[in-house]
């Protein structure tokens, strides 16, 4: 079953300066906060966290696009998702949610990701999901297109089956359709599944999907044979196609109660990671392979909450604090709020309108390279700070983007406690 | 090379810190999202066509050093020696395909949390430091009459002196490192992550993946010694030197050759695998036995049941040996979900019959090696497997490209894998 839920969001403009720090290299002074860095990082190493390389019972894809009429990308753009189960013997249910995030321009209603979309305006953010059921077979890989989904009958195994004998030259869709009661051969189908569009073109928003045992009493999967999911994206903008894994978080075995999936250590669901880890050439360095000066790098990062109440439409939110280091050793400091979703078009707009004076501007970092840690602090009780995110590397030719590849995030430590609460 | 140290105190408390630092996750998984003591580039290339930028980062507030070694996997077939190969079937009948996968090793330092990158075909000279860009100027690398790239940064080591060699523009091969300690003995400060960027030359199209890295157990005694083998042993509690390999990777593909709906481009997937286990010391090429099975959105199977190669692979899934050509192509329906497993057989890693299959170290013959830890190179299971895939966008001359990280499913057992450093 496919519903629709919408709640607009209260304007959320956060563009909170950043305070940037530049000194330069000192060793003692370097060791000292070092120590203490260390010591907190180790605190938060301990027991499974989020993971792009393992199967696993919750699915997040923070990053899904659709442009198909350009409006805000260089071409066309469209978002191939992929769910794939590996689960040997029998269905695994999943139960997904898209995230709209797409806000909509003051000034003339158009979607927009941030203010640079509305010529003029405020682009005034937004939230809703949409859910839906994805029934995979055993071993099944799934792809649709975000732009359209997938509609009942355009699934591989949808039917028709056959009776049971002594009925087997009868074709059927249903027990009912069989005479005399020997029921529907259906085997292993997707039958139970439709993928739906994303709500609206252009769009921006996250996907997440969580495994459910399937059958009449479905419930978020800790079974033998939980952690049998995982998904990719491929972002595909002309003929520029960036692909990223998605994250998954693994079940513990402890069963859900109430509908409430908590992301911790001791919880249902393995946690969020404590800081994520961006490696990304500064904006506006000049790419070192070509050494072409017109040939500059820049970065999109996308960043959504761990948490989220599906349950009363309220987003998961926090305060992401980035801590960038340059190849000096340097540390410069900024944060934005993640409200729903955050999606830096550039990284170097990320503390202030003007990308040349941005810590992430290869100019003012005085590097080509950099390392940026990202913290999730704050969040609104009961729901956590955790974060989970996506990258994007490009190239641009006289700002005319030739290249493009998505990355996953690195990640150290767990996070504090998280909560998807399901309706 | 050797490399300029910072005051003695100062490295001292670097190394307590990453002492404490260590404390990688309860399983022991190879993974690409985590640092690691270890760290695997699958695919680096610099063939004039294309090259690669590595970034490497140092993700702990300790000055770490790291020894790093290129292997280089271009191969030619054993008699007509102009033709080159991946596999034996890239040969003529009867003949073998005969990969260099000769290593070049060298050695960085990174400071805390410090970013470093360098383009694969010039490398990059050491800096200490060159001046930082401005705001307003481009900021860029500049050519040394040697030909290697000089960057505004800091680099750790001799002046003027490569802080990275250049590999050329022949190389196909993958990239190790390892964090070592002052006597350039492994240590297990697990602190580097990296990523790898291949560019296309001449369309500056970009595919970027995430380095693999495998975490080290630091427990004095049951874990990471300095025996100069690096045992891939480790569960992640109890004794055991690194995590152990997983038992088998997992990745979906689209066909071969099917066209994508949305760009209309057709589309092809290059798998990279390289091995598990390395014998740098004894120059050897470890010998892979790996299984794939697919499954398509019918839930078809099929699958190539025994599959050789030495050292790396790196080939497009429509050219995978089989009787009739590719079995993950268009026409066998458009997605795959692909597993690739090491096959659970016993090779001989060295010996007058390297590469055949044993149950004993007698089966190898004669001149069986034994590692620089005492471990006997002989009759030892098939090596694990890791890898990247990336995919093409062909459309009317024009290719896009994107890379992406293999899952992994469980782990190896047993004795795992072994590298042998020089």
């Amino acid at each position: 079953m496919v519903t629709i839920r919408t709640r607009s969001q209260r304007a959320r403009l956060s563009s909170e300066r950043s305070t940037a720090m530049k000194k330069m290299w000192q060793a003692a002074a370097r060791m000292g906060v070092g120590a203490g860095v260390a010591l907190v990082a180790m605190a938060g190493i301990a027991n499974a966290r989020s993971t792009t390389n393992r199967p696993a019972s919750i699915v997040v894809w923070p990053k899904i696009v659709v442009d198909t009429s350009a409006r805000w990308l260089v071409a066309p753009t469209d978002t191939r998702v992929m769910l794939s189960s590996t689960n040997a013997s029998g269905i695994k249910q999943a139960h997904c949610f898209y995230i709209n995030a797409t806000g909509h321009c003051s000034n003339d209603g158009a979607g927009c990701r941030d203010a640079t979309d509305c010529g003029g305006g405020e682009c005034v953010p937004s939230w809703n999901e949409t859910d839906f059921d994805v029934v995979l077979t055993q071993e099944q890989p799934l792809a649709w297109y975000a732009s359209g989904g997938l509609a009942r009958g355009r699934f591989p195994l949808e039917g028709p089956f056959r009776c049971n004998a002594p009925f087997v030259n009868l074709q059927c869709f249903s027990d009912a359709q069989c005479p005399n009661n020997v029921g529907c051969n259906t085997g292993q189908s997707n039958l139970g599944s439709a993928i739906p569009p994303v709500p609206e073109d252009p769009f921006i928003g996250a996907l997440v999907c969580i495994q459910f045992t399937g059958g009449s009493q479905s419930v978020p999967d800790q079974t033998a044979t939980q952690d049998k999911l995982y998904g990719d994206a491929t972002i595909l903008t002309g003929l520029n196609p960036a692909r990223y894994n998605a994250v998954g978080l693994e079940a513990t075995g402890n069963p859900v109660s109430n509908g409430e999936l908590v992301l911790a250590d001791g919880g249902n669901y393995a946690s969020c990671p404590g800081v994520l880890i961006l490696s990304h050439m500064f904006d506006g360095a000049v790419d070192p392979i070509t050494n072409v000066p017109v040939i500059q790098y820049s970065s999109d990062l996308t960043l959504v909450p761990c948490s989220n109440d599906f349950s009363t439409q309220t987003p998961g939110r926090s305060v992401a604090q980035f801590l960038v280091f340059n190849e000096f050793e340097q540390r410069f400091s900024t944060s934005r709020t993640v409200d729903c979703l955050f999606h830096a078009t550039q990284l170097s707009r990320i503390d202030t309108r003007n990308p040349a004076r941005s810590i992430f501007s290869a100019g003012v970092a005085g590097t080509l390279g950099g390392q940026t840690r990202i913290r999730g602090v704050g969040g609104v009780s009961p729901l956590g700070s955790g974060l989970l995110g996506v990258a994007q590397a490009n190239l641009d030719f006289f700002g005319l983007r030739i290249g493009s590849a998505a990355y996953d995030l690195h990640q150290q430590g767990n996070g504090r406690s998280d909560l998807m609460i399901l309706p | 090379m050797r490399l300029v140290k910072r005051s003695p105190w100062l490295m001292g408390l670097g190394v307590l810190l990453a002492g404490l630092v260590t404390a990688p996750g309860a399983r022991g998984d190879v993974t690409s999202d985590e640092s690691g003591t270890l760290i695997i580039f699958p695919k680096v290339v610099s063939d004039g066509v294309r090259d690669t930028l590595i970034q490497l980062s140092n993700r702990t507030n300790s000055f770490v050093q790291v020894h790093c070694f290129y292997i280089n996997a271009s191969g030619t077939c054993s008699l007509t020696t102009d033709e080159s190969c991946e596999i034996d079937a890239d040969c003529p009948t009867n003949e073998q395909c005969i990969r260099q996968c000769n290593a070049t090793n060298f050695e960085l330092a990174l400071t805390a949390q410090q970013p470093v990158q360098w383009r694969v075909s010039t490398g990059r000279l050491t800096t200490i430091p060159s001046a930082p860009c401005r705001p307003g100027q481009n900021c860029q690398c500049t050519v040394d009459t040697s030909g290697q790239l000089v960057c505004p940064g800091l680099l750790i080591g001799q002046n003027q002196a490569s802080f990275v060699p250049p590999v050329g523009s022949q190389f196909v091969g993958e990239l190790k490192c390892y964090q070592m300690n002052s006597d350039g003995d492994p240590f297990p400060g697990n602190a580097l992550k990296g990523t790898a960027t291949i560019e296309d030359l001449s369309s500056a199209q970009i595919s970027e993946y995430n380095a693999l890295t495998v975490a080290a157990n630091a427990d004095v005694g049951g874990g990471l010694n300095t025996d100069k083998e690096l045992r891939l042993n480790w569960t992640g509690t109890g004794a055991g030197e690194m995590n152990y390999c997983p038992a088998s990777l997992v990745f979906t593909a689209n066909a071969e050759g099917v066209t994508d709906a949305f760009t209309g481009a057709t589309i092809s997937t290059e798998l990279t695998l390289v091995p598990c286990s390395e014998l740098i010391e004894e120059d050897l090429p470890a010998p892979v036995r790996v299984r794939f099975v697919g499954y398509n959105e019918f839930e078809q199977p099929l699958s190539i049941e025994a599959f050789s190669f030495d050292c790396f692979l790196n080939r497009r899934l429509a050219d995978l040996p089989v009787s009739g050509g590719g079995i993950f192509v268009n026409g066998n329906q458009d997605l795959w979900k692909i597993r690739i497993s090491p096959r659970p057989i016993n090779v001989c890693y060295s010996g007058s019959n390297r590469g055949s299959s044993c149950t004993q170290d007698s089966d190898c013959g004669t001149n069986v090696q034994t590692g620089p830890g005492g471990t006997v190179l002989g009759c030892l299971p098939a090596s694990g497997v890791l890898g990247v895939a990336e995919e093409f966008y062909s459309l009317g001359g024009s290719v896009g490209t994107a890379a992406f990280n293999l899952r992994h499913e469980g782990s190896r057992s047993g004795f795992g894998d072994i590298i042998t450093l020089p």
